[in-house]
C-alpha cells in the first residue's frame, strides 16, 4: 500500500509540476501585478475581405479563414461598421469590419510571458467555441483532481513516516484549525 | 540536504493542506459549469430597509453610506465600477462579497432601499476564496487572515513544485513511470502553450 500510494503521488506530482507551477507564478503575479511588465505587444494591419456583411459573425468567420484563432466575443454592432474581438489566452484580436468596403482594421495584442501565464490561470469551462481552450479546461480538471489525489496521498505517506509524525501532526491541526475555521466563520457571513 | 528538503516538502504540504484542497475544488468546479448563457438565473433573497440619503451627496458618497449602514461584513470600499443607475435613474450599488454580491436599489422616493442578496453556492465561495489575497481591500479580520494563509500558500505551492521535482530526481531519478509522466504533463503544458499562444 505505502509503495502504490508513493508511486502514485510522484506521478500525480511530476505530471502536475510545470501546471502548478503556472497557477504558482501568476499566482504571485495577480497579487503583486508592480512586480511584473505586463505590456503587450500590439500590431496593425488591415484585411480586405468580401463586403457586405452585416453579420459579425459571418464578418468573423472570415476573418478566422485568414488564420486568426481564438473565440469570437464582446460583438458590437454600429452604423457603418461592426466591431468585435476573437481571443485566445495570448493574444487578442480586435477587429473593426467596415461593410462598405469589406476593410477589416485588426489590432493585434500579444501577451508578454506573464501575460500568457495569467490568461492561462483564468481559462476553464468545456464550453468554448475554440477548442484549444477546451482543451485547456480538460487539462484544468485533470490537474485539479491530482492536487486532490496527491494532498491526499500526501497525508497517508507523512503519516508513514515516524519520524515526522508529531511535528507534522501539529502543523497539520493548525492547518485545519485555522483554514477550515476560518473558510466556516466567513461562509457565515 | 535530501532529507531535509523531504522534511520541508512534507511540513509545507501539511501546513497548506486545506489550501490545496480548496485549489482543487476550484479547479473541478469551474470546469463543471456550463457555458455562461446557459447558467440559471439566480434568484436573489429581497428585503427592504429604510434609508434617505443625506443631501447634496454624490453618487460614491450614497454608496459608501448604504454600505456601512447595512452592516455586511464582508465588503470593501465601494469604487465607481459599483455604481450605476437603472431605468427609472435610481441610484444602484453594487456591494461584491465572497458569499455572493448585494443588489442594493435606492428608492429615494420611498425613503429605502431595496436589497438583493445573491448567495453564492459554496463551490463559488471557494472560488472567491482560492482568489482571496493581500490584494483584497475588504477590513474584515476573517478575510485577512485567510489573504494572508492563502498568499503563504500560494508561495509554499511554488515550493513544493520545485521541490518535488528535485525529490523525484535525488532519489528514483530511474523509475519510468514518473519519466513518462513528467514527459507528458510538461509536453502538453509546452504543446498547448505554443498552440494558444
Amino acid at each position: 500500500m505505502y509503495r502504490w500510494m508513493r508511486n502514485t503521488h510522484l506521478v500525480l506530482g511530476v505530471f502536475s509540476a510545470l501546471f502548478l507551477l503556472m497557477y504558482g507564478v501568476s499566482s504571485v503575479q495577480m497579487t503583486h501585478p508592480q512586480w511584473f511588465s505586463m505590456k503587450p505587444r500590439v500590431t496593425e494591419t488591415t484585411l480586405s475581405l468580401a463586403p457586405g456583411l452585416t453579420d459579425a459573425r459571418a464578418a468573423a468567420r472570415a476573418v478566422m479563414d485568414r488564420g486568426l484563432r481564438g473565440d469570437l466575443t464582446e460583438v458590437h454592432p454600429g452604423a457603418g461598421s461592426t466591431r468585435f474581438r476573437i481571443v485566445r489566452p495570448g493574444t487578442v484580436y480586435t477587429v473593426l469590419y467596415r461593410p462598405d468596403s469589406g476593410e477589416a482594421k485588426v489590432q493585434t495584442s500579444t501577451a508578454s510571458l506573464m501575460g500568457m501565464l495569467n490568461r492561462l490561470h483564468h481559462v476553464n469551462g468545456l464550453w468554448h467555441g475554440y477548442g484549444l481552450i477546451n482543451v485547456w479546461g480538460a487539462f484544468v480538471a485533470v490537474i485539479s483532481i491530482a492536487l486532490i489525489g496527491m494532498s491526499i496521498t500526501g497525508i497517508y505517506l507523512w503519516f508513514k513516516r515516524h519520524t515526522e509524525r508529531k511535528t507534522g501532526a501539529i502543523l497539520l491541526a493548525a492547518s485545519l484549525i485555522y483554514g477550515v475555521g476560518l473558510i466556516i466563520a466567513i461562509r457565515m457571513g | 540536504m535530501q532529507s531535509l528538503i523531504r522534511k520541508l516538502h512534507i511540513y509545507a504540504g501539511l501546513l497548506i493542506f486545506v489550501n490545496l484542497l480548496v485549489y482543487g475544488i476550484t479547479g473541478l468546479s469551474v470546469t463543471m459549469k456550463p457555458a455562461p448563457d446557459e447558467r440559471p438565473l439566480r434568484v436573489p433573497t429581497v428585503r427592504y430597509q429604510a434609508f434617505t440619503p443625506p443631501p447634496n451627496l454624490t453618487d460614491l458618497q450614497v454608496a459608501e453610506q448604504i454600505r456601512q449602514s447595512l452592516h455586511i461584513a464582508l465588503t470593501g470600499p465601494v469604487h465607481n465600477y459599483s455604481i450605476q443607475h437603472d431605468a427609472g435613474n435610481n441610484l444602484v450599488v453594487n456591494l461584491w462579497t465572497v458569499n455572493g454580491p448585494f443588489k442594493t436599489t435606492v428608492l429615494e422616493s420611498e425613503n429605502r432601499l431595496r436589497i438583493e442578496d445573491y448567495r453564492n453556492s459554496l463551490w463559488d465561495a471557494i472560488n472567491g476564496l482560492h482568489a482571496t489575497t493581500g490584494r483584497t481591500e475588504v477590513p474584515d479580520l476573517r478575510l485577512r487572515l485567510w489573504a494572508a494563509y492563502n498568499e503563504f500558500a500560494l508561495w509554499l505551492l511554488i515550493g513544493m513544485s520545485l521541490s518535488g521535482l528535485y525529490l523525484w530526481l535525488a532519489s528514483r531519478p530511474g523509475y519510468w513511470p514518473a519519466q513518462i509522466s513528467v514527459a507528458v504533463g510538461a509536453g502538453v503544458f509546452v504543446l498547448l502553450y505554443i498552440l494558444t499562444r
